[in-house]
C-alpha cells in the first residue's frame, strides 16, 4: 500500500516512519502543485493538510486522506500524534470496501416535458432547436396551461397573446416534438439517462374541426369552467386548433355529431402508451390550493366569492360589473391550519386584478385587506400606483365572509385604526395559496417531506457529482411570474442539453450496498432512507443508485450489518477506531459538512485544544452507530464525542435528528453497563463554531 | 343497554333539575342506562381563570371517578365538557399526570368524556332517534343555540364542523321541529361574564333573543345550563335594559326531543321552565 | 408616548411559563382573534390582540391592572382562528392567573372560590333542594364534597385568594 505524505513545503517537518515491510513511503514537498499518479483501483492513505483541501487534488480515487497540517502542526500537538494517525489511517484502508464507478448510459437521445403551459413550451422549444426530440405530455386539451386562461400578465396588464401565441408558434417551427393532450404520466421507470414513462392518454372527442362553431350552438350544456361560461365541447385558441370535449360534463346527447358528422366521436376510449427519454422536466405549473378548506371565508357556500382565478374570467368575460370588490389576501395561507408557508405571488395576483377591476370600471369601489404586502422589487412601485387610483388597503385578517340580506360581508379589524369594520360588497376575491405537485414528482421517487420551493434538486448541490435527470422549471418549482418562469425554463432545459450531449454519467461517489445474504427485509432501511432511495424489488432491497446520497443512514439503522457504505464499512471504522485510540484519548466522530471544518477553522484561529483529541470524518451524525461508540468505550476512552450539522440544519435532511434519537437509548444502556452518561457527547457544531468546539473537548477532558 | 356515566356538575342537579329529569326521561326511552357518579363534584370551571391548574386537578379527580366505573362520561353542561375534555387531555402529560396521583387519585382506564347531545348524535344516531319520536313536533320553529363549548376548540373535540355547525339543527329536525337557520350562530351567550359586567353579558345575550325575535321562532333551544342562565333567567333584565320584548321560552334539547317522544310535559318538567311553555303547547296540541 | 425602558422584556417570559402561555412568542398579531371576538364586537375596550401585544412589549401594569382583562369569555372563538395556532383563550386566562398572583381580580371570582372551597360546588345544597330532587324522582346527591378543598389547599394562589 502506498503511503503519501506531503511536508506542505516545509511547513511539516515529518519524522522517519516505519510501518511495515508492505507499505511503500513516498514524500513530496507540494502535493498541491505536483500530484503523484495512482491508478484507479489501488487504494492509498494520503497525509498533509486537510482533506477539504486535498481531496480537490486527487479527485476519484480510494483514498484515506489523513489531516496532519490543522489536527497536529498549527494546533502544536506532538509530532509523534502523527505516526498514530496515520498508522490508523493504515489499517483502516485495509478494511475498507473500494468504490465503485457508477455507470448511467445516456441512452435515449430525447427528453420529456411534462406539462405544456408557458413553463413547458419554452423548456420543450429550448430543447429541441437544437435538434432533440421532445415528448410533451399536456393534461389538459390545450396548450398554455394557466396563463392561457387569463387575460392579462401581471402586473402591467399585458394580454397573453403576447406571450403565449409567439412562444408556441415558435415552438411548432420546429418537427421533432411529439404532443400527447389530454395524458398524464401513470408510471415512470428506469434510471437517469434512460428514463421509461407509461403514459395514459383520455379521449378528446373530436378527430377533424375547422373551428366553424356550429357545435357550440347545440351544445345544451353550460360549465363554470373557473369564472367562465362554456360548454361542454370548448376551444381554447392556442393549440392543438380542434375543439375538445370535456367528457366529465358531456352528456353523450349526440347534438354535436349530428352537425358535424365524421368528425366527433364520443366513443373514443383512453389509451395507454409508452415513451423514453434520457431526461424529464417537471413543467406542471400553479397547483391552486383548495380554499373551500377555510371554512370561515364561505368559498362555494355564498354566490360571489372567487378566487383570482375565476374573478378575472369573469370580469375579462363582462359577466361580472361588480360596483364593491374586496380582496382577502393570506386566505389559507400563513395559517397553521391550512398552508403554513407563503407562496410569494398571491400578493401581487390580487393586485393585478384589483387593477385589472379599477381600470375596467373606475367608479367600482376596491379595498384589499391584507396582513402584509409582499410586493418585492418593481412590484413596490406597483403598489404605489395602485394607492394612487383610490385603491384602499386594509391592514388585518379577515376573521369572518359571510352573507347578510343579499350582500356579502367581510368582518375585518384595521390595524391602523384598532377598528372592527364590515365591509360591504358584491365580490369578494380570495388570494388562494399554491401546493407543490406531489403526484408528479412521486412517480420519480423524490420526496417533498412539506418542502416548498421543491429544492429537491438542491440536496444534490453539495455535491455536483451525482446523477440528476429530473427538473424542476417554472411555478412546479415555486409559484413565479411569467417572466421567471421562462428564465427557469431556460435553465432547465439547458440542463437537460448539457446531459444529452454526453455519452454516460459516471460518478464515483460512495453509496451504501446492500449484502442479500445477510438481508432479511425488515424494511428499517427503507423508513430511514431521507431519500426514497430504497426499494422492493424481485422481494430484494434495492438501492438506487441514482438516489442514494451516500448519507450511511440506512447503514447505521440496519440491524444485520447488510447495509454498508461503500468505503465507510462498520469493519473499517472499527479497525479505524481501534488503531487511532489509547486509553484516555477523546474520540471525536464528526460530521463531514460541519463539525468537521470546526476542527479545521479551530487551527486557523489559533486555538489550543488538548492533544488527546483523535477525530474521524464521518459522513453524518446519523451514520453513526451506538455499536462503535460502546467498542472506543471499552477501550478506555475517556469520552466519545458525536459532532453534527443543527436541528433543521443537517445536510441529509433529517440524519441529526436520528442520532439525536439514539442518544437517549444510548445513554440509558451506558447507565446500565456503569459508564457515566457524560462520558457520550451528542453536540451540534457548526463549521465555524471553532471556540464552541474546542471548550467541549476541553470540558469532556476534565 | 348503553352505559354512561352521568356528570352532574353544579347547576343541573341543584338549580336546574327539570333538565336532569328531562335527560334521564329521554335515556330511558332510548334505553340506555346513566350510572350516577357519588362524589363527583363541581368540573372546575368557575375558578379556571384564577388559577387553570388547579381548575384541571378539580376536574381531572372527576374523570377519575368515572375511569374507575369503566364507563365514558356524558355531561348535561357544555363548561363541564370543556373543563373535563381539557383535563382528559391533560392527563397525558407526565407532570400533571403525577400532581394529580400525588393527590391520591387514579386514572385506571382511558374513557370518553362528551356531551349528551353529542352522544344522541354519534351513539344513537339520527335515524334511530327519528324512528322513537311518537309525536312529531312539525308546528315548531325554534333557534338552535349550541353555545361555545359543545365544539370549540376543534381541536379538542373534533366534532361538528365549527364554522357551520349542523348536528344540533339535524337533531332537532329529527323531531320534527324546524330549526331556524341564522347568521352569528356561534355567538357566545355571554354567561361567562355576567359576574364581571352584567352590561355585556346581557348585550350579548341580546343579540341572540333579537335573532329569534325577528325570525318569529316558538323557542330557543340551548344545550347548556349556563346558557340558560342568560336567556331565560336574564331574559327580562335584557328587556328592560333594551326596552324590548321577548317573551321566548328557552328549552334544554331534552325536554324537545322528549316531547317529541311523547313524554307528558310534567316528565320533561316544562312547569320548571322559568320562561312559561304555554306557547309551545298550545302548538302543540 | 410610552418609553420602551419602561417596559419589563421578562413579562413575556413570565407568560410563557403560565399554564396556557406557551404559545405567546408566536403571536405576529394579524388581529384574526379580535375580529373574531364576540365581546369585542359589541366592546372595543376589550381587544384580545391589544392585550397580547401590550404583554409582549412589556407594558406590564396597563395588563395587569386593566379591567378589561375580565371581560374574556373563554368562548373559544379567537382559539379557533389564530393563524399561528395559539390557543388564545387558553392564553388570555394564562395572563389571568399572572394578575391572580399578583392580587388583581374581580370580587366575582373570590365568591365562586369561597363556594367551592366550603362545598365542592357553585350553589349550596339545602334540604330543600333534595326534597325537591326526591319528588322528582331524581337520585339524592352529597351535600358537600370536602375533597375540592383539599385540592385548591394546594395551590397558593388560591390561598392568598380565599383569605
Amino acid at each position: 500500500m502506498r503511503v503519501i505524505l506531503c511536508s506542505c513545503n516545509g511547513l511539516m517537518n515529518l519524522p522517519d516512519f516505519d510501518f511495515g515491510v508492505d507499505i511503500k513511503l513516498e514524500r513530496y514537498d507540494n502535493l498541491c502543485q505536483q500530484q503523484p499518479q495512482i491508478n484507479p483501483d489501488e487504494k492509498v492513505v494520503i497525509a498533509g493538510c486537510s482533506p477539504t483541501i486535498m481531496e480537490r487534488f486527487f479527485p476519484n480515487i480510494d483514498a484515506e486522506f489523513v489531516n496532519l497540517r490543522e489536527h497536529v502542526f498549527l494546533v502544536s500537538h506532538p509530532v509523534s500524534k502523527t505516526k498514530d494517525l496515520i498508522s490508523a489511517a493504515i489499517e483502516k484502508v485495509r478494511t475498507s470496501v473500494p468504490v465503485k464507478i457508477k455507470i448511467f448510459p445516456i441512452n435515449k437521445k430525447q427528453a420529456v416535458v411534462i406539462g405544456g403551459g408557458v413553463a413547458g413550451i419554452e423548456t420543450a422549444r429550448e430543447i429541441a432547436k437544437e435538434g432533440i426530440p421532445v415528448i410533451i405530455i399536456e393534461k389538459t386539451p390545450f396548450l398554455g396551461g394557466t396563463v392561457a386562461k387569463l387575460d392579462r400578465l401581471y402586473p402591467e396588464g399585458t394580454p397573453y397573446s403576447h406571450t403565449v401565441l409567439p412562444l408556441i408558434n415558435a415552438l411548432l417551427k420546429n418537427n421533432n416534438i411529439n404532443f400527447h393532450f389530454n395524458a398524464e404520466v401513470s408510471k415512470v421507470s428506469g434510471a437517469p439517462g434512460d428514463y421509461k414513462f407509461e403514459i395514459i392518454t383520455r379521449p378528446r372527442g373530436v378527430i377533424k374541426c375547422n373551428q366553424c362553431g356550429k357545435c357550440l350552438d347545440v351544445c345544451p350544456i353550460e360549465v363554470n369552467d373557473q369564472g367562465k361560461i362554456r360548454k361542454a365541447i370548448y376551444y381554447i385558441p392556442t393549440y392543438p386548433n380542434l375543439y375538445a370535449i370535456d367528457f366529465e360534463t358531456c352528456t353523450r346527447c349526440d347534438a354535436c355529431v349530428k352537425v358535424c358528422p365524421g368528425k366527433i366521436d364520443l366513443n373514443e376510449k383512453s389509451v395507454v402508451k409508452e415513451a423514453v427519454a434520457c431526461a424529464a422536466v417537471v413543467a406542471t405549473g400553479l397547483n391552486f390550493y383548495d380554499v373551500t378548506r377555510v371554512g370561515e371565508y364561505g368559498y362555494k357556500r355564498f354566490r360571489g366569492i372567487m378566487t383570482h382565478l375565476e374573478f378575472e374570467r369573469a370580469i375579462s368575460s363582462g359577466s361580472l360589473k361588480p360596483r364593491r370588490v374586496v380582496f382577502v389576501c393570506c386566505a389559507g395561507s400563513r395559517d397553521s391550519h391550512h398552508l403554513v408557508y407563503c407562496s410569494k405571488i398571491c400578493c401581487f395576483l390580487a393586485l393585478k386584478e384589483a387593477k385589472l377591476v379599477k381600470d375596467r370600471y373606475p367608479e367600482t369601489q376596491v379595498n384589499v385587506v391584507a396582513m402584509d404586502m409582499r410586493s418585492y422589487g418593481n412590484f413596490e412601485y406597483f403598489y404605489n400606483r395602485l394607492r394612487e387610483q383610490g385603491i384602499s388597503f386594509i391592514k388585518g385578517k379577515p376573521s369572518e365572509i359571510f352573507e347578510r340580506e343579499g350582500n356579502l360581508i367581510v368582518r375585518t379589524e384595521d390595524l391602523y385604526t384598532n377598528e372592527l369594520y364590515e365591509i360591504e360588497a358584491d365580490a369578494v376575491v380570495l388570494s388562494n395559496g399554491f401546493i407543490p405537485d406531489q403526484n408528479t414528482l412521486e412517480k420519480f421517487s423524490i420526496k417533498l417531506d412539506g418542502n416548498f420551493p421543491v429544492y429537491f434538486e438542491n440536496s444534490n448541490l453539495g455535491n455536483p457529482e451525482l446523477p440528476r435527470a429530473v427538473f424542476t422549471a417554472g411555478s412546479s418549482t415555486f409559484p413565479s411570474g411569467v417572466a421567471e418562469t421562462l428564465i427557469d425554463a431556460r435553465k432547465a432545459a439547458y440542463s437537460v442539453l448539457s446531459l444529452i450531449n454526453r455519452e454516460k454519467i459516471e460518478t464515483k461517489h460512495p453509496i451504501s450496498l446492500v449484502n442479500d445474504e445477510k438481508c432479511s427485509i425488515c424494511r428499517m432501511c427503507i423508513s430511514a432512507c431521507p431519500y426514497n432511495a430504497i426499494l422492493i424489488v424481485d422481494e430484494k432491497i434495492k438501492i438506487r443508485e441514482d438516489l442514494c446520497m451516500g448519507c450511511g443512514i440506512c447503514a447505521s439503522t440496519c440491524p444485520a450489518y447488510a447495509s454498508q457504505l461503500e468505503w465507510f464499512t462498520p469493519a473499517s471504522l472499527t479497525s479505524h477506531i481501534r488503531h487511532l485510540i489509547k486509553p484516555g484519548d477523546i474520540l471525536a466522530l464528526l460530521c463531514k459538512w460541519s463539525a468537521y471544518n470546526a476542527t479545521d477553522m479551530a487551527a486557523y484561529e489559533k486555538l489550543d485544544y488538548p492533544e488527546n483529541v483523535k477525530i474521524i470524518k464521518v459522513p453524518c451524525s446519523g451514520a453513526v452507530e451506538p455499536s462503535h461508540i460502546i467498542y472506543a468505550l471499552n477501550r478506555k476512552v475517556r469520552g466519545v464525542l458525536i459532532g453534527g450539522c443543527y436541528p433543521d440544519a443537517c445536510h441529509y435532511a433529517k440524519g441529526n435528528y436520528r442520532a439525536r434519537a439514539r442518544e437517549g437509548i444510548l445513554k440509558e444502556t451506558l447507565n446500565l453497563l456503569g459508564f457515566d452518561k457524560k462520558v457520550v457527547r451528542l453536540e451540534w457544531i457548526g463549521k465555524d463554531e471553532a471556540k464552541k468546539y474546542v471548550e467541549i473537548v476541553k470540558e469532556m477532558n476534565r | 343497554m348503553r352505559n354512561y356515566a352521568l356528570f352532574l356538575g353544579c347547576t343541573v342537579p341543584v338549580r336546574a333539575q327539570h333538565y336532569e329529569l328531562a335527560a334521564r326521561g329521554v335515556a330511558k326511552e332510548l334505553n340506555i342506562e346513566f350510572v350516577d357518579m357519588p362524589n363527583a363534584s363541581c368540573c372546575g370551571f368557575p375558578i379556571k381563570a384564577l388559577d387553570a391548574e388547579t381548575s384541571l386537578l378539580i376536574a381531572a379527580r372527576n374523570i377519575g371517578l368515572a375511569s374507575k366505573m369503566h364507563l365514558d362520561i356524558v355531561t348535561l353542561c357544555n363548561s363541564c365538557t370543556a373543563t373535563l375534555s381539557d383535563a382528559q387531555l391533560k392527563l397525558k402529560s407526565k407532570e400533571f399526570y403525577y400532581k394529580f396521583k400525588n393527590l391520591g387519585f387514579s386514572y385506571p382506564n382511558e374513557i370518553r368524556v362528551r356531551h349528551f347531545v353529542r352522544m344522541l348524535y354519534e351513539d344513537i344516531g339520527i335515524e334511530n332517534i327519528k324512528r322513537a319520536i311518537k309525536k312529531p313536533l312539525k308546528s315548531l320553529s325554534v333557534i338552535a343555540h349550541y353555545g361555545c363549548h359543545y365544539m370549540r376548540p376543534s381541536y379538542l373535540y373534533g366534532f361538528d364542523d365549527p364554522e357551520y355547525p349542523h348536528t344540533l339543527d339535524d337533531l332537532i329536525n329529527a323531531t320534527g321541529a324546524t330549526s331556524i337557520d341564522y347568521l352569528d350562530k356561534k355567538m357566545c351567550c355571554g354567561g361567562s361574564v355576567l359576574g364581571v359586567d352584567e352590561g355585556l353579558a346581557l348585550t350579548l345575550a341580546n343579540h341572540k333573543l333579537s335573532v329569534a325575535k325577528k325570525a318569529y321562532a316558538d323557542a330557543l333551544i340551548s344545550i347548556c345550563p349556563f346558557c340558560t342562565v342568560m336567556y331565560e333567567d336574564n331574559q327580562r333584565k335584557v328587556e328592560a335594559k333594551f326596552n324590548i320584548t321577548f317573551g321566548i321560552p328557552v328549552l334544554y334539547y331534552p325536554q324537545l326531543l322528549g316531547l317529541g317522544f311523547g313524554l307528558s310535559q310534567d316528565a320533561v318538567g316544562l312547569k320548571f321552565n322559568r320562561i312559561k311553555t304555554d306557547s309551545i303547547l298550545e302548538k302543540l296540541t | 408616548m410610552i418609553d420602551l425602558k419602561n417596559t419589563d422584556p421578562n413579562f413575556k417570559w413570565e407568560i410563557v411559563k403560565q399554564e396556557g402561555g406557551e404559545d405567546l412568542l408566536k403571536c405576529f398579531g394579524c388581529s384574526d382573534c379580535s375580529a373574531s371576538c364576540p365581546v369585542r364586537y359589541f366592546d372595543e375596550r376589550y381587544n384580545p390582540r391589544r392585550i397580547i401585544r401590550l404583554t409582549l412589549i412589556g407594558i406590564k401594569n396597563e395588563v395587569l391592572s386593566s379591567p378589561f382583562l375580565w371581560f374574556c369569555a373563554h368562548c373559544h372563538a379567537c382559539t379557533e382562528r389564530c393563524p399561528q395556532g395559539i390557543k388564545v383563550a387558553e392564553l388570555i386566562n394564562g395572563i389571568k392567573n399572572y394578575a391572580v398572583a399578583q392580587g388583581y381580580y374581580p370580587s366575582g371570582l373570590k365568591a365562586q372560590l369561597n363556594l367551592l372551597n366550603n362545598q365542592g360546588r357553585l350553589y349550596e345544597v339545602e334540604e330543600f333542594d333534595l326534597k325537591k330532587r326526591q319528588k322528582l324522582g331524581l337520585p339524592p346527591i352529597d351535600k358537600r364534597i370536602p375533597e375540592i378543598a383539599k385540592i385548591i389547599e394546594g395551590s397558593k394562589v388560591l390561598k392568598k385568594v380565599a383569605q
